[in-house]
């Protein structure tokens, strides 16, 4: 059996710490051996992608239960799903806490097994997650319909399929986020009688070219794979910009 | 806890610097300002509805897939089956962005090809439960034709990621 402890530092007798997300360290004990690995937590995730790592950390080290003093229900929720389960209200170090489960003074909670409940909710939350920004982009698409002239449009996308497409893609490229909000504003672009192959190109380039983001891909990756990807990325959305809408027309 | 109310602020200043921008603009252009909000007020009627469908896929993946389970196999297939598991993890992606690049970071680090890793983040373009956002706005047609095709760009891509980087191994 994997055990993981989450902890401060890399050793058994450091202190467990307050919350499993918060964790600088998990330490990974095999039962029988009781010898133990250390994995260091991406250190430059805070926050709610903090959380996320030391989820998928766990579930990549193939952890059968995890050891802690507080777990947040929605990561006890995650870590459930995935096969692992959870002790909580652990005090003093890893060494203490482990002796403590292995001795059988402490046992996981039984399970609640209530797996519509739970997409409900994790649904629930992800599209309320989705609300704020999708509403910011309707309520700004809302006056770039009346603000922004066709003629300004114009005298951006001509009209002319190999600009439009370069254009949109460039557009695409330098912001990010949720997919649905590019799917609001290419509808707008295109109401606004700009073309189908800007508006496709954007689309494109919204999700796969990231220039907001490349300092993260650049720290995660390193630099030469983060900008051969989302220069790659960038050539290759031009023409499928444009095959799609070539075949679109076709089909219609 | 700070995380939390970090992440929240972030999701909120930008639709709150939009109505900040509403007030101003009304201000200014009382009449303009209305006519925008109803723009605004005809777009949320036009999506209502395939947003309610978004939710309904959203519900049915969230109950039979399980993105961090796929994600313990991203890396481990070979041939078709690593295009196939490395992209089907980039399309049920979902969450932050930078969470995901840790995983992808171990899984290259533990000798996952560069390939895999461009191929899922290319696929993240591809979007199951938002289909009926993009059909709402697009038609059948563009939303098939557009959805096969970048799932044909994130391979092309991956590829060629992965051939310049046999060219040029990382140190």
């Amino acid at each position: 059996m994997r055990i993981a402890v989450a902890t401060s530092g890399a050793d058994l007798d450091i202190g467990i710490v307050t919350r499993l997300g918060t964790c600088a360290y998990l330490l990974i004990i095999n039962s029988e051996t009781l010898g133990f690995e250390v994995f260091p937590r991406p250190s430059e995730l805070q926050g709610r992608g903090a959380g996320i790592a030391t989820v998928i950390l766990a579930v990549n080290q193939d952890v059968d239960v995890i050891l802690a003093r507080y777990v947040s229900p929605r990561m006890a929720q995650t870590l459930r799903e995935n096969g692992i389960k959870i002790v909580s209200g652990l005090k003093g170090t890893a060494r203490e806490a482990v002796g403590e489960y292995l001795q059988g003074s402490r046992t996981a909670p039984p399970e609640p097994d209530r797996p519509a409940i739970h997409a409900a909710r994790r649904s629930l939350r992800q599209f309320v997650a989705m609300l704020p920004v999708l509403l910011g982009v309707v309520l700004l698409t809302g006056l770039f319909k009346v603000f922004v002239s066709r003629q300004v449009l114009t005298s951006i996308f001509s009209g002319r399929p190999i600009t439009d497409t370069l254009w949109g893609a460039c557009f695409g490229s330098l912001v990010a986020g949720n997919p649905v909000n590019s799917y609001v504003i290419g509808g707008a672009l295109l109401d606004a009688a700009v073309s189908l192959f800007a508006v496709t190109a954007m689309m494109i380039t919204w999700v796969t070219v990231g220039f907001i983001q490349l300092p993260a891909e650049l720290s995660a990756f390193g630099a030469r794979f983060a900008v051969t990807r989302n220069a790659v990325a960038f050539a290759v959305a031009l023409p499928i910009a444009f095959l799609t809408v070539v075949l679109v027309r076709w089909l219609s | 806890m700070e995380g939390e109310r970090k992440g929240l602020w972030r999701t909120l200043v930008f639709p709150l610097s939009v109505i900040v921008l509403y007030v101003v603009l009304f201000a200014m252009m009382p009449s303009r300002t209305i006519s925008a909000l109803q723009a605004s007020g005809q777009i949320l009627i036009q999506i209502a509805l395939p947003l309610c469908v978004a939710f309904i896929i959203m519900f049915a993946l969230n109950l039979f897939i399980k993105p961090a389970n796929v994600s313990r196999f991203l890396g481990k297939g070979a041939g078709v089956k690593g295009v196939i598991i490395s992209g089907l993890a980039g399309i049920i992606a979902t969450g932050p962005i930078y969470a995901w690049y840790a995983l992808l970071k171990e899984l290259r680090d533990k000798g996952a090809s560069e390939f895999h890793i461009a191929n899922f983040l290319c696929n993240r373009a591809v979007k199951p439960f938002l289909l009926p956002v993009m059909i709402a706005y697009f038609g059948w047609a563009f939303t098939l034709v557009l959805n096969i095709l970048l799932v044909v760009g994130a391979i092309v891509t991956a590829l060629v990621v992965n051939m310049l980087s046999t060219l040029a191994p990382r140190r």
